[in-house]
């Protein structure tokens, strides 16, 4: 298909922006189109003849059918849940004379860094009905045989989802309550209507789109979500999509009847994907309100009065359960000499620290996470940049194939990445990278492209074409204005997309876990693996080297936002 | 240094022709004026001869040098033409100073550190902008902005100077001062100056030829601006060139009437019988309480130098400027509502056709 393409380009003319543009689309397609092609045609195909009613028998078959029903429950949950949540806490935290208003809102969005299926693990420590720490606690207090909450269940998938998810919700709606012109809710106030009517009748309408967006992003990755079922869902039999995918595939050893289950449940995914993407494009389109779209002012904030401290505790009991509880859990368990031992100083140790860090398995996997992210990173940031430019500065003719292939990644879930992944790379083409490094390499630049596109678009968009113009009349010639104008100032943008691309590769599950072979472990792989081993120390010993680096990284790209944002004066 | 050709130049976007079948010779030295509606084309023509798009037939000539030919699928990179751009959103780079700005053409040319440094200070010295080098645009005003960028485009000594709104983002004052200073520098550089922008108080005050587009795209007039002023070829340059007064008037033995009407506005009007359209300019408007036809006084505005009437004559809307001191001195001040008389000094006679399609 790419080279169809670049064939047509070179029948007229065929320039330097031919050429660009024909390998760009090239990456794109081959990265990313095909994997995705690959899943629809081994769906909807037997021995290459169209095939519908095998399909709708898969979809009948009753595991199948109950991990369509599941993902859909959990999502539904999730989603309801997280909404809630994200709302009340922005509009707190934007809205009223709460304390310490500028930390919580940090705070809120700490889970956002987090991996999904750490958090898990520490919830199963905690809260596993029969060795949960806090349910034996409580059985023991108050002398019963029942748990006080059995993280194994539906219940409990949806809560320590919506912990991690919620953020989606919360920084939409409060970003929304910044920019809202105070002066229509004071125009109402004035006109002396109550405080609650002023909610009701013009706060709420004017942010609802942005719940609805952040609601639908969280509906988006609910869906397609693998670290926590697997981890809570598993042991009870519980499976949702990616996680009937996982399973088919690897109990079966990749057999051509699992990979053709996969691909008809990864073409639900995509799908759905596509039509809550689609939704979400219709209503950030009908909120675009120019009311919003002000400068920020100081709005009206609400009077907590006697329920001001109350509120605050219950804010920071919140933090404490989803942030401080679990990643101290997973750091307690990390040093018990044996899991199920009380947390008392007699049983901590630090030698399963250094058994990690001794240990091939998980040196291995660290360095293999490294690299992999580092390489990733840097190669996606670097073809991003090649392709943002296009897309936004070149005037070739068949660049909007760019941009649709460019965000297509967005709304594939990262097990349809993997699937498609291998239907691409395991030799049907004459390549076989399967059970190596660079399989996952692939699918990762595949999906972390997005990312770097959206980051460098946004920073190319700020280079008025006048810029470059200017640089060429001064006589700098196409490549040297590139160079001296044009990348100086996407700089910054470039940096922002190679760690947007680096944190969340760092602790990337999903994808990996589909595609890892005996030497090619990533570290979410290998916390995954040593916990289905039963090997829940040792687990926590690694997942407490991947929040180190987390934090670090999340405070290092801190740092180089805010130093962006603090204008070009460095020079 | 050098003279601009365009011959038969073509230009379409899409299914729209922007530019169509323009020529137009540019004389060496010269500052010359594009002055037309946004729309026309004019900026377009600006981008060809710099080099930021190609044209689709025709050939532009910057010297005695082709730089562009659309028959032979041929342009020359903007960084090969020897020229100079001034932008209206500046392009002033954010990323470096004032100094390393106005430096980059001559870094660019490697031109010798030594003068390079003294031939970057001369030309921020000359916009004005000394002590100003290590300052970075966002610690700059528009004006000083815009100072950086014509001192940028001049400092490599090009050969044609092409100025593209320039002053459209400045404020009145500040845009009167700079149009001043483009002058000298011109004048100082010797360079050919193309000017392209829709206001005439600037392409009056600076250009040598002006160039009039209409929103079609074609050209109306091109002289200097007093001629452009003075002799209009149609009601359309009259009209672009000032605040116009337009009235129909029946034209008979050289005597003219105010169409529909008795009232006589000109007993020397040495044109055709029949319908005509006569243009006058408020200033040369008077008015007084004896002579003339009769008006009514809609509105006053006092703008200090002058009183500005709106005034009623029949179905027709009249300005008239009156200079402050006259005014008092002949205690000839109107209240809306009241009853004046005018006589039109200076007036211009147009084809009824013509200006009834585009300015009445």
């Amino acid at each position: 298909m790419s080279r169809l393409i670049a064939a047509r380009g070179s029948g007229k003319k065929f320039g330097g922006a031919e050429i660009v543009l024909a390998l760009s689309i090239a990456v794109l397609v081959v990265i990313v189109a095909v994997p995705v092609l690959m899943i629809l045609y081994n769906a909807f195909t037997v021995d290459g003849k169209l095939n519908i009613g095998d399909v709708v028998d898969i979809i009948k078959e009753p595991d199948t059918y109950m991990a369509l029903r599941n993902s859909l429950i959990i999502a539904l949950g999730v989603t309801g849940l997280g909404t809630f949540l994200g709302v009340l806490f922005s509009y707190l935290v934007a809205r009223t004379d709460l304390p310490f208003k500028s930390l919580m809102k940090l705070l809120f969005i700490v889970p956002f860094m987090l991996p999904s299926f750490i958090g898990a693990i520490a919830w199963k420590v905690l809260l596993s009905p029969r060795g949960g720490y806090i349910n034996k606690m409580f059985m023991d207090i108050f002398n019963t045989s029942r748990p006080l909450f059995n993280i194994y269940s539906v219940a409990g998938i949806i809560v320590v989802e919506t912990m991690y998810l919620f953020p989606f919700v919360f920084m939409q709606v409060s970003a929304a309550l910044e920019r809202m012109d105070p002066t229509l809710e004071e125009s109402a106030r004035i006109s002396g209507v109550p405080l609650g009517t002023i909610m009701r009748k013009i706060t709420f309408p004017l942010i609802m789109p942005s719940i609805v967006a952040g609601a639908l992003l969280i509906a988006l990755y609910s869906l397609a979500h693998f670290g926590v079922p697997a981890i809570l869902g598993t042991e009870i039999g519980f499976y949702n999509i990616p996680t009937l995918i996982y399973r088919k595939i690897h109990s079966s050893g990749g057999s051509f009847a699992s990979i053709r289950t996969g691909t008809v449940l990864a073409t639900i995914l995509i799908a759905s994907a596509a039509l809550i993407l689609y939704l979400q494009k219709l209503v950030l389109k009908s909120g675009r309100y120019s009311i919003i779209a002000g400068k920020s002012m100081r709005p009206m904030l609400m009077k907590l009065r006697r329920s001001k401290y109350p509120i605050l505790l219950l804010c920071f009991v919140y933090i404490f359960i989803t942030v401080i509880l679990p990643t101290a859990t997973i750091m307690l368990v990390g040093a018990l000499k044996t899991y199920g031992l009380p947390f008392e100083l007699k049983n901590m140790t630090l030698r399963n620290f250094k058994y990690i860090l001794n240990w091939r398995m998980t040196r291995q996997a660290v360095s293999n996470s490294l690299l992999l992210s580092l390489g990733a990173a840097f190669v996606t940031m670097l073809a991003g940049t090649i392709i943002s430019y296009v897309i936004v500065k070149m005037k070739v003719k068949g660049k909007f194939l760019l941009e649709f292939l460019g965000v297509l990644p967005f709304s594939v879930p990262g097990t349809v990445i993997a699937l498609g992944v291998i239907l691409t790379w395991s030799g049907r083409f004459g390549i076989n990278l399967y059970n190596t490094t660079w399989i996952i390499f692939v699918a990762y630049i595949a999906r972390y492209m997005a990312f770097s596109i959206k980051s460098n678009s946004a920073a190319l968009e700020q280079v008025h074409d006048s810029l470059e113009e200017a640089a060429r009349s001064c006589g700098a010639t196409h490549w040297q204005s590139m160079k001296d104008i044009v990348l100086p100032l996407i700089k910054p943008g470039m940096v922002a997309a190679f760690f947007l691309i680096l944190l969340p590769a760092l602790r990337e599950l999903t994808t990996s876990v589909l595609l890892y072979g005996p030497r090619t472990r990533t570290i979410g792989v290998a916390i995954y693996a040593l916990n289905e081993d039963g090997e829940t120390v040792l687990a926590c010993a690694l997942a407490t080297f991947a929040l180190l680096i987390i934090v670090f990284g999340e405070i290092v790209i801190r740092r180089i936002i805010s130093a962006k944002e603090g204008g070009p004066s460095g020079g | 240094m050098a003279q601009i050709v365009l011959k038969n130049i073509w230009k379409s976007y899409g299914k729209k022709d922007v530019v169509k079948d323009f020529s137009m010779t540019i004389d060496d030295g010269e500052c010359f004026t594009f002055l037309g509606p946004s729309g026309c084309g004019k900026t377009v023509i600006l981008r060809m001869i710099a080099g930021f798009e190609r044209p689709d037939r025709g050939e532009i000539y910057i010297g005695d040098r082709l730089v562009a030919s659309g028959e032979k699928h041929y342009s020359l990179p903007p960084e090969s033409r020897d020229i100079g751009v001034v932008f209206q959103d500046y392009a002033v780079w954010p990323h470096k100073t004032v100094f390393q700005n106005v430096a980059y053409p001559l870094q660019i040319k490697r031109v010798h550190k030594e003068e390079l440094k003294q031939r970057t200070n001369t030309a921020v010295a000359q916009v004005g902008l000394k002590n100003y080098e290590k300052r970075y645009p966002y610690q700059l005003s528009g004006g000083q902005q815009q100072r950086v960028a014509l001192a940028r485009a001049l400092v490599p000594r090009p050969s044609v100077l092409l100025l593209d709104e320039p002053l459209n983002n400045l404020d009145a004052n500040l845009r009167e001062e700079m149009r001043f200073e483009i002058k000298i520098l011109q004048r100082e550089y010797g360079v050919t100056v193309l000017y392209v922008t829709h206001d005439q108080d600037v392409a009056l005050a600076i250009s040598d030829r002006i160039l009039v587009f209409d929103k079609n795209g074609s050209i109306r007039q091109v002289g200097r601006p007093e001629e452009l002023y003075e002799n209009p070829n149609d009601s359309y340059i009259y009209k672009f060139m000032g605040v116009s007064n337009f009235l129909p008037a029946d034209v008979r033995d050289g005597k003219a009437y105010l169409k529909g009407t008795g009232d006589l506005i000109s007993d020397q009007a040495l044109v055709n019988n029949g319908d005509m359209t006569l243009a006058s300019r408020p200033s040369d408007v008077i008015l007084s309480r004896e002579n003339g036809i009769v008006a009514k006084v809609m509105r006053v505005a006092y703008l200090g130098s002058n009183f500005d009437y709106r005034l009623s004559l029949g179905a027709f809307e009249v300005r008239a400027q009156m200079d402050t001191h006259d005014a008092l001195a002949q205690r000839l001040i109107f209240e809306p509502g009241e009853e004046c008389r005018i006589t039109l000094n200076k007036i211009t006679w147009f084809d009824a056709e013509q200006a009834k399609e585009e300015v009445l």
